[in-house]
């Protein structure tokens, strides 16, 4: 979807349409932009932005707090959308996704008649605009797009893959990151064509395994299908502070919070957690973070936590402001109780707690009940 | 100093040591081995440390010059590792901070750290007790896969070693399973009871040991802050775990409703064929018992599911326990009998398994079940 979050708000507000229009946190806070409509990316603004520049940027923009409910709402017409047109979809983020059209010719038609039909369903029914990239893998599609933006189709002609990728700059490949990327300027590599003339052994040697996998990439070669069951991997929250903060106890009770926050969510997916990580930032950003592993997978706030406080403990060496705090959870599963052989009461009891806590804060909202040391 | 020692008797004491060296150097004296030429009996000492663990042993050899010295123990190890294998090393100190070793056509100098600096390994204390070798790494081997991974867990990080007049016991948990031995032996010179938690890694370290070579007994002794265990030449120093053992004899289940007897090969072939296709993670296999039939069931959401049926002596009501696979395994793997006992009551109680027939020692598995 193009400029998802700022199209759904001047969908809503006809009043909106034609001004720059900028999605995100609290502009004269520490917040980012989440999304920037096409009238305020001409001044410069894109997401993942400090939301302070961008106002710098474009004075004049309607900077909105961001309605994660409504988007939510318009994303899931979206997603109806797409599954009348096939079942196989791929949902990859909130306005993102991936169809496999093999097979649905008889229908609707060569894949690009679909695409074409799609984005009319979409702009018919939602008033929203797509772009689209039709290609014969994953990345092709991603990348083709990407460079359809905004309201464009393009497809790649299965074969020319290599052609189309060729001239594109290597950061361009979903999968190479700023690392590779730097390793790969390193050789001299600069385009995805250059990429493809590399001589397998030497990317071996540099990347492992990985290298002569990346050149294939490169040649839009890998046709890596759809994930169609792709399990999380993780879960977390973290948040910047308004204001460095120095005050131990209070960083404490910030992760307790977002601990309470991540553990509700994992249950509410019906998961368990083996590894918990902290992360922390300091004032001149300096990020560390360590985990720990339990013996087996817990989804109770009162197991996390208190392993979340050592962890913070261990990791909190220096004496210096802390920007950030972030707590994620990872290798997940479904949410097998494993019982306690000294303390299934107290487990059971746990339990129960947990389930009314999520109960309550289903009906009423987080904020309406929880631990009173956060009232400190 | 200056010594000859044999290649292969050096090598095989120092690969008893190098896995107590720290291989991280936060201080650098602990990734040194200690030679120690002072003694008039033609024998070296060698020793390691993380200071938690120390392991003293010693190594027939030529004195020509006393003298002791910290040699780096991975590059020591290794270098004499890929000498000849009959040949004689030469170990010579430049100076308090070099040593040479020679062997044959081979000269090395190895920059070490002085002796003094090595830390201090404490002599033995206390009156000691004797326990036969091979039924303290047995015993071992039956808890050791129990102790909990999780380093915070300071009070079951360890196996629990209790002795009496008239028995030694161990039991190990990590909260969800717990594995328990008793053994029948007299102890005449023991005064009082003793009740002593064994740190994980002093007992990974003593089970290395006794499984290298075999020994009729270890003398066992403890003071306030160590428990030391010799086994002839070799010396296994540890530092005392503080922290309370839960109350193990609470959770071994007595009088369960019903009872199981399984071939232990058998039950160990369905439980690794169907945990092919357990769930990674949470390695659950449901045990459904029904009149005459066990099925044993994996389901993996990505791979699949997998099933096994075991003939079994039973006419109880229905009943199903999911169980870890690697508990289950963990415990089949060492079980000595022909023949394993399981007891269970209902999908929230612990599950009982311990050998079937005549043994000379009492052993007790108890798993907790797991549930969706």
């Amino acid at each position: 979807m193009d400029a998802f979050f700022a199209a759904v708000e001047q969908l809503y507000r006809p009043e909106l349409r034609g001004k720059p229009v900028i999605v995100g946190g609290d502009p004269d806070g520490r917040s980012v932009v989440s999304a920037a409509s096409y009238e305020a990316r001409v001044f410069g603004v894109h997401s993942a932005m400090p939301m302070a520049w961008a106002r710098k940027l474009c004075p004049q923009g309607v900077f909105l707090p961001g309605d994660g409910k409504k988007y939510g709402q318009v994303s899931r017409l979206m997603f109806g959308i797409l599954e009348e047109f096939t079942p196989d979809v791929e949902e990859a983020s909130v306005d993102e996704a991936y169809l496999d059209v093999t097979g649905c010719e008889r229908l609707f038609g060569p894949p690009l008649a679909m695409a074409h039909a799609i984005r009319l369903a979409i702009r018919e029914r939602l008033g929203l605009s797509a772009s689209i990239g039709v290609a014969t893998s994953r990345s092709v599609a991603k990348i083709a797009s990407e460079l359809a933006k905004p309201d464009g189709l393009l497809l790649v002609p299965p074969g020319r893959e290599a052609d189309f990728l060729a001239p594109l700059p290597v950061e361009r490949m979903p999968g190479i990151g700023e690392t590779t990327s730097r390793r790969l300027r390193g050789l001299g590599i600069r385009t995805l064509g250059d990429l493809t003339l590399m001589d397998d052994t030497l990317l071996a040697r540099v990347f492992g395994k990985y290298g002569p996998l990346l050149r294939e990439k490169a040649a839009g070669r890998n046709h890596d299908g759809l994930r169609e069951f792709a399990p999380r991997k993780s879960m977390g929250k973290e948040t910047t502070f308004p204001r460095d903060m120095v005050d131990r106890p209070a960083v404490g009770r910030t992760l307790a919070l977002l601990t309470e926050k991540v553990c509700r969510k994992l249950r509410a997916e019906g998961l368990a957690a083996r590894t918990v990580t902290v992360k922390l930032r300091y004032s001149d950003f300096q990020t560390v973070s360590r985990a720990h592993t339990f013996d087996t997978a817990v989804f109770y706030d009162s197991i996390i936590i208190p392993a979340v406080w050592d962890l913070f403990q261990q990791l909190d060496s220096r004496r210096t402001g802390i920007r950030l705090v972030g707590v994620s959870l990872s290798r997940l599963q479904t949410a097998v109780r494993q019982w306690s052989l000294f303390d299934a009461a107290a487990q059971r009891k746990q339990e129960n707690l947990c389930r009314g806590l999520d109960l309550i804060r289903d009906r009423f909202g987080f904020t309406a009940i929880g631990v009173a040391s956060r009232l400190a | 100093m200056k010594i000859k020692v044999s290649r292969s008797e050096l090598l095989h004491e120092l690969s008893q040591i190098t896995p107590v060296v720290e291989k991280s150097t936060k201080l650098p004296i602990l990734s040194h081995i200690l030679i120690d030429a002072n003694r008039d009996d033609e024998t070296i000492s060698l020793a390691g440390s993380d200071l938690d663990v120390s392991i003293k042993t010693s190594c027939p050899a030529n004195i020509e010059e006393k003298g002791a010295i910290a040699i780096p123990a991975r590059e020591l190890t290794d270098l004499v590792r890929y000498l000849p294998e009959d040949s004689d090393i030469e170990i010579c100190t430049e100076d308090s901070e070099r040593v040479f070793i020679i062997s044959g056509k081979s000269k090395s100098r190895m920059v070490c750290l002085p002796d003094e600096t090595f830390p201090e390994i404490p002599a033995i204390g206390g009156e000691d007790i004797t326990i036969p070798g091979d039924i303290l790494r047995k015993m071992i081997q039956m808890t050791i896969f129990s102790v909990t991974q999780e380093q915070s867990r300071f009070t079951l990080n360890g196996i629990l070693l209790i002795l009496n007049r008239n028995f030694i016991k161990m039991v190990s948990t990590d909260g969800h399973r717990m594995a328990y031995v008793e053994a029948t032996k007299e102890f005449e010179n023991l005064e009082k009871d003793l009740k002593i938690l064994i740190p994980k890694k002093t007992v990974a370290e003593l089970y290395k040991i006794l499984q290298a070579d075999q020994y009729l007994f270890v003398q066992f002794a403890n003071d306030e802050n160590h428990l030391f265990f010799k086994m002839e030449n070799r010396l296994l120093v540890s530092r005392l775990l503080a922290g309370q053992f839960p109350n193990y004899e609470l959770v071994i289940p007595r009088n369960l409703k019903n009872k199981l007897i399984f071939t232990t090969q058998k039950l160990k072939q369905s439980v690794n064929r169907v945990n092919v296709l357990a769930d990674e993670i949470s390695k659950r296999i449901m045990f459904k018992i029904t009149s005459g039939q066990m099925l044993l069931r994996t389901e993996n959401i990505k791979k699949g599911e997998a099933e096994m049926e075991i003939e079994i002596d039973y006419s109880g009501a229905d009943v199903s326990l999911g169980f870890n696979s690697q508990y289950l395994l963990e415990f089949l793997n060492v079980v000595e009998s022909e023949e394993v006992i399981f007891e269970f009551s209902d999908n929230e109680a612990p599950g009982l398994f311990r050998p079937h027939g005549e043994l000379d020692y009492v052993y007790k598995y108890v798993i907790m079940p797991m549930s969706i």
